[in-house]
């Protein structure tokens, strides 16, 4: 006689060989199956929607319907009990999968075991009545102080894996910098509310560890920049730096933080070669430089307010690009940039007031003795706009004069 | 099973206690074949009996105990109830050594001095 007890047994012996199939294809057989008690997530979901027909498909050969109930869209509606099988499943998937083999896939599993985790420190209440019961000693105090600990271990774990990987540029240091990154998917993940103490305590941990981290490859870079100064004037080697540097901030996934430290580092250097009138290498490192600086224009230019203490050091690093392109309308273009992002810069205002005065005297240059008047035109609108800019422009004295020939002269400057 | 967490590696359940997961452990350490098994068992005995916060943090790092309970397995048949004779209980059995044709004496020795039943030493 087949009994329910029989049924019941028949079950979780397909749940046991269901949950092993499901971890084989989600770790590409890198892992030993887990413990069978973990056949308790499939139980969990066989009671939700579609769970059964996920599980037998998963029994005959097909596990991807299985593989997407375990990625939920937001863990806060789920049970405690299936979002702590899914946090543990998560972390383990990410921990046998090799991290340079399928980096996409272990940042996947990291976020999905984090965002579990988030949403039972959220909840409590199973985590809390879990380690009272284990604590065994009837301390409420202790077992919510380890039930803390234990949820932040996961990121703990990965920062200090990551840690030591940092200057070498190593996957796992790179996966702890894009786990930290990506806490606002994480936040997404768990559904819950922005301003709910659990999200709240993620972000700004996440943000100091994060830090934590890029601090191990800025001490590296600032330790060499300090040695290089030591040894005298900046160059080749200075240059050398900051391409690390670059190479860093592509690593970093382009981190705004990085291409900060690296305009703020460069400044120093930039002006010191600027000083000594040294072109070749200061040119080089504009050039070294140009994409960090693009990128945290481009993020002034997107959001001036947050990135307001950037603006004017940004601009700068604009100008001294400027100053070194070789071709004038590429100087002008790069100037007038500089002047949108920051329109007090002093330096570019002064720099793109004699780029336009230029430009005004080689327009005049160049005027045929026939249909000239649309350049003279462009001439005049660009010596207006140089002392409007910057009115002691050296070149704009020759301009006027030149303009007044032409029969095209300034109007008198408004007094002040 | 792959796991470094003793609670799953030795299948012990959190919430049975200190007691429970000792005694489990003591089992397992009887039945160890090597030292170094041995040495596991103890280290992670330690680890859950003597560090209680480490205990938690294994506890919420194994999966919980939550499948369907099993129930009673069957029971095992009954044995026949009636001690009545039936005709196929007095029937004498054929004998192997008259089917294999084989006219085996079997010697007449006293247990004590049977040689198979003897001592090596």
């Amino acid at each position: 006689m087949w009994r329910a007890e029989d049924q019941a047994l028949l079950r979780r012996l397909e749940d046991e060989r269901a949950t092993e199939q499901l971890f084989a294809a989600l770790t590409h057989d890198h892992a030993p199956p887990p413990h069978p008690r973990a056949s308790g997530l499939l139980a969990a979901l066989r009671a939700m929607p579609g769970g059964e027909d996920a599980i037998a498909a998963c029994l005959d050969g097909d596990p991807r319907t299985l593989i997407a109930r375990t990625r939920p869209e937001r863990y806060a509606e789920l049970d405690p009990v299936l979002v702590h099988h899914l946090a543990l499943l998560h972390e383990r998937v990410a921990a046998h999968l090799d991290v340079e083999g399928a980096p996409r896939e272990v940042l996947s599993a990291t976020l999905h075991a984090l965002a579990a985790w988030r949403v039972l420190a959220h909840e409590r209440a199973y985590l809390d009545a879990l380690a009272l019961a284990v604590a065994d000693e009837g301390d409420e105090a202790f077992a919510r102080q380890a039930v803390r600990d234990a949820i932040d271990a996961p990121l703990r774990r990965l920062v200090d894996r990551g840690r030591p990987g940092v200057v070498a540029r190593t996957a796992e240091a790179q996966l702890a910098l894009r786990v930290l990154d990506r806490i606002p998917r994480v936040l997404a993940l768990t559904g819950l509310p922005d301003d709910a103490p659990a999200a709240i305590e993620l972000r700004t941990r996440a943000r100091a560890l994060r830090l934590e981290l890029l601090d191990v490859g800025f001490e590296a870079l600032r330790q060499q920049l300090d040695e290089d100064k030591a040894r005298g004037e900046p160059g080749a080697t200075t240059n050398e730096i900051f391409a690390v540097g670059v190479a860093f901030w592509r690593w970093a996934d382009e981190a705004d933080e990085v291409a900060r430290f690296l305009i703020d580092h460069a400044l120093r250097v930039s002006w010191d070669l600027y000083n000594a009138r040294r072109w070749q290498p200061l040119g080089q490192l504009c050039r070294v430089l140009e994409p960090p600086v693009d990128a945290c224009v481009r993020a002034i230019e997107g959001d001036k307010l947050a990135n307001l203490a950037y603006t004017a050091r940004a601009a700068q690093m604009l100008v001294f690009r400027s100053e070194m392109e070789p071709h004038l309308p590429r100087q002008i273009a790069i100037a007038e940039r500089a002047i949108a992002l920051c329109p007090t810069h002093r330096n570019g205002k002064l720099v793109l007031a004699d780029l336009l005065a230029l430009r005004a005297l080689r327009t005049l240059r160049n005027i045929p003795l026939i249909g000239g008047q649309r350049l003279l035109q462009e001439a005049h609108g660009d010596a207006l706009r140089a002392r409007e800019l910057w009115p002691d422009t050296p070149r704009l004295v020759e301009l006027s004069d030149r303009l007044r020939q032409k029969g095209h002269p300034l109007p008198p400057e408004a007094s002040t | 099973m792959s796991t470094d967490n003793p609670f799953e590696r030795y299948d012990l359940d959190p919430r049975e206690g200190v007691a429970a997961i000792t005694e489990a452990l003591k089992e397992a350490i009887e039945d160890a074949e090597t030292e170094a098994e041995r040495q596991a068992i103890r280290e992670a005995w330690q680890a859950l009996t003597l560090h209680p916060r480490r205990r938690v943090e294994l506890a919420l790092q194994a999966h919980p105990e939550t499948r369907p309970p099993l129930g009673r397995p069957p029971r095992p048949p009954k044995p026949r109830a009636s001690a009545e004779l039936e005709a196929r209980d007095l029937v004498t059995l054929p004998s192997a050594r008259q089917a294999l044709g084989l006219a085996l004496e079997l010697p007449d020795v006293p247990l004590e001095d049977d040689p198979f039943l003897a001592d090596d030493d």
